[in-house]
């Protein structure tokens, strides 16, 4: 049965859905993977460049064929042309030695045509004849990929089949909606080993197999997102992924390079996911969505997740440019700096789920406007916390709460009553006031601050700081506070709070990714605390994009 | 809710509406949540919050206290008899009857952990008049000892939770205090000392050098 999963999955994948799934065998066989595609206007003809353990550049290049064949029309009109330059030109890349050759590959999830066998074998033969016998064209069929993928996942399956229904529900989800978090994480945590007899730490071998099978099951419980081209959904699913790989470091401590080609993809998963939104954004006219009328009653909520989403994206590109990692584009950079002007006041704090949202579109924001615009939105935030959660109110749900789950409240369509109350109390309200403070406002935040001593702010303390990387913490652990703010209230004393920035309540190799921060936040906001964010804001200051 | 297992339960294929069965228990544990609240009293006025994650929790309070809140599962039993040979002749209003009395239970049980929680933290600062004086001055003694909120000038008095056999007496104590001139206005000074305290707190709350 799980065969026949994995080979419905694999014939309905299109290329960009396999991808990621190829990359991580690659890697498990000890390839480097350098760089994946995009898979936009902007394809060279090498979707994924590796460098295979004898050290030997490989070019691939991807075609999704439906689990059908790659027919000699499709070849000639469209194949046989990429596969040129694949085969003739250099590879550009920095991790890669222009004076080497490499090996070309056409990767398909199907099989060729007869006739196409035989256009390859003749290309190859003409190379050879030419004096190129070390340009051929090598292929990888299907059952190449599904061997592959099988290999990295047995004990999966075997030890987790309670969990196969899980996949099956996220396999027939119509991929249009909400990635369903709770499920994903479920399958992830299941295909790592978090656990296992006597302790005992995975060696390297077992840790690489593993990170590649889950990352397979990954793509393939998301396929039905990725054909549906929910770049959201993408982006939350392969930072899901990402989480839980460092999770998995800091549970058995191991070396970040056995762990770093795990890391190394899902990186490039969420950038790339948040590049095709922005090119998405780039065609769209409106930002309407289904059913226009009562698309009304969420549009601002979209439009405050995309504010944050393109928010990230925009500092980590500028980041990226910067290192030399990718090329700037202007047309690209005014189109992030309009959609940030021309929708920032269409900002909905529907929950404080949102407020991570609001926070990665601030720190976007102040980066492109000198005005005090910035200054009222960070206000606007604490005053709307304090608004609806602040004394006999309890409007605001708490980050645990996703949009689709809490709008049915807020909009009164709910019949069921909710049994949980949000007032007085905050999970966000700290940082938030924090960053405030540190734009020096004092006179604003002397305003704010007689409603500030009464509420009830909450954190969650971790047993181990790698608990932070997951959906839910294990039961039995973790410690719930609830502090309240002890006068004298001087500005000197919360100033140097606001100040601290060793975000030590973050696990150390959490630290080392800035970005990922942000989307592990976006992802997760109920793993939002003002120790984080006070060492985010500081980080990015100190690149430069304060 | 555990029933005593049915003889039926061996044969596993009989047809079954495991939705509809769902969303009744979600009707039921619905009433049974009003029946609860009902019976809860002053417990009632308290906020139902979830805690999503952790196993313990702390409160760190104004004045820097910190207290340990346990989280507790509290468990209630009630029990009904069922003829599984007869299923059909069970009420309706036999199980309304069951899971009423399970509520109460919960109410009941709810109450006596808050009251074993406030006696040991009441305890803990030494805020207990357990004094053989005349009622009304256990009332001035227990007031002097708390603090409570002012709204537009007027405390917020807090409520008496006693034996009923008590309430009587209490009554005749505030009768008493209102009425005697001379422990009114030990009365009268003991709130204008809580308002003056209430203005220094709420003095406190702003943002200071």
């Amino acid at each position: 049965v799980i065969e026949r999963l994995l080979e419905n999955w694999l014939n309905r994948a299109n290329e960009r859905s396999f991808q990621y799934p190829f990359c991580y065998l690659l890697a498990s066989q000890g390839y480097r993977v350098v760089h994946l595609s995009r898979h936009c206007g902007m394809e060279i003809g090498k979707d994924v460049l590796a460098i295979d353990p004898q050290g030997v550049p490989c070019a691939y290049q991807l075609k999704g064929v439906g689990g059908g064949k790659l027919s000699q029309r499709r070849w000639r009109s469209e194949v046989q042309a990429q596969v040129q330059p694949l085969l003739n030109t250099v590879i550009v890349h920095p991790s890669i030695d222009p004076k080497l050759p490499h090996r070309s590959f056409l990767v398909i999830n199907g099989e060729l045509e007869e006739e196409v066998f035989y256009e390859i074998k003749n290309l190859n033969d003409c190379q050879e004849r030419d004096g190129y016998s070390n340009r051929k064209l090598e292929v990888i069929l299907k059952g190449d990929l599904l061997d592959g993928f099988k290999k990295l996942q047995t004990d999966f399956w075997v030890e987790n089949l309670v969990e196969t229904k899980t996949y099956l529900e996220m396999l027939l989800e119509n991929g249009k909606g909400q990635l369903p978090k709770d499920k994903l994480s479920r399958l992830i945590q299941a295909a790592l080993p978090f656990d296992r007899e006597g302790d005992k730490a995975p060696s390297k071998n077992e840790v690489a197999r593993s990170l590649s099978g889950c990352a397979i099951i990954c793509a393939s419980a998301i396929s039905s997102f990725t054909n549906e081209q929910n770049h959201v959904a993408e982006f939350e699913a392969w930072t899901i992924y990402f989480g839980y790989a460092l999770g998995l470091a800091g549970r058995w401590d191991l070396p970040e390079k056995d762990i770093q080609f795990a890391l190394d993809i899902a990186t490039d998963g969420m950038y790339s996911a948040l590049e095709r939104l922005c090119d998405e954004l780039m065609q769209r006219e409106h930002l309407v969505e289904g059913d226009a009328l009562m698309d009304r009653f969420v549009y601002r909520v979209r439009v405050t997740r995309l504010l944050g989403l393109m928010g990230i994206y925009a500092l980590w590109r500028k980041s990226r440019i910067r290192s030399g990692e990718q090329d700037g584009g202007e047309s690209r950079d005014v189109f992030l700096r309009e959609f940030a002007r021309k929708h920032r006041r269409l900002v909905q704090l529907w929950g404080e789920g949102a407020v991570p949202e609001f926070l990665a579109f601030y720190f976007y924001y102040r980066t492109i406007d000198p005005t005090q615009d910035r200054v009222h939105l960070l206000g606007s935030v604490i005053q709307g916390i304090l608004q609806l959660n602040g004394r006999g109110q309890g409007k605001l749900a708490n980050p645990y709460y996703e949009a689709e789950a809490i709008l049915p409240y807020n909009l009164g369509i709910e019949v069921k009553p909710l049994h949980d109350s949000f007032a007085g109390s905050s999970f966000t309200l700290e940082g938030v006031t924090h960053l405030f403070v540190r734009l020096n406002y004092k006179q604003t935040m002397k305003q704010f601050f007689s409603e500030l001593t009464r509420m009830q702010y909450y954190t969650l303390e971790y047993d181990e700081p790698w608990h932070f990387h997951l959906y839910r913490i294990k039961a039995e652990t973790g410690h719930h506070k609830t502090v309240m703010l002890n006068p004298p209230h001087s500005w000197k004393r919360l100033a140097e709070i606001a100040a601290e920035c060793k975000g030590e309540s973050l696990p150390s190799r959490m630290r080392d990714f800035v970005f990922q921060y942000l989307c592990v936040i976006n992802t997760f906001p109920h793993r939002f605390n003002s120790d984080g964010i006070r060492w985010l804001d500081t980080r990015l200051g100190e690149m430069g994009l304060g | 809710l555990k029933l005593e297992r049915s003889p039926l339960e061996a044969t596993p294929l009989l047809p079954d509406y495991p939705n509809l069965k769902a969303r009744l228990m979600e009707l039921v544990s619905e009433r049974m949540r009003r029946v609860e609240s009902g019976h809860a009293g002053v417990f009632d006025l308290g906020e139902e919050k979830m805690i999503q994650e952790g196993q313990r929790s702390t409160l760190h309070r104004e004045d820097g206290t910190i207290q340990d809140v346990e989280i507790k599962a509290i468990r209630v039993s009630q029990t009904l008899d069922v003829d599984f040979q007869s299923l059909e002749t069970l009420k309706v209003s036999d199980i309304f009857a069951l899971f009423d009395r399970l509520a109460l239970a919960a109410a009941q049980a709810k109450a006596k952990h808050a009251f074993e929680v406030f006696s040991k933290e009441i305890e803990k600062v030494g805020n207990v008049e357990s004094s053989k004086n005349p009622m009304h001055e256990k009332l001035l003694s227990s007031l002097q000892m708390m603090e409570f909120d002012f709204v537009g000038g007027q405390p917020i008095l807090p409520s008496f939770v006693v034996n009923p056999n008590t309430a009587p007496l209490i009554a005749e104590a505030l009768k008493l205090i209102h009425e005697s001139p001379e422990l009114m206005r030990r009365y009268t000074a003991i709130i204008d000392q809580k308002r003056e305290q209430f203005r220094d707190r709420e003095a406190a709350r702003k943002l200071v050098e």
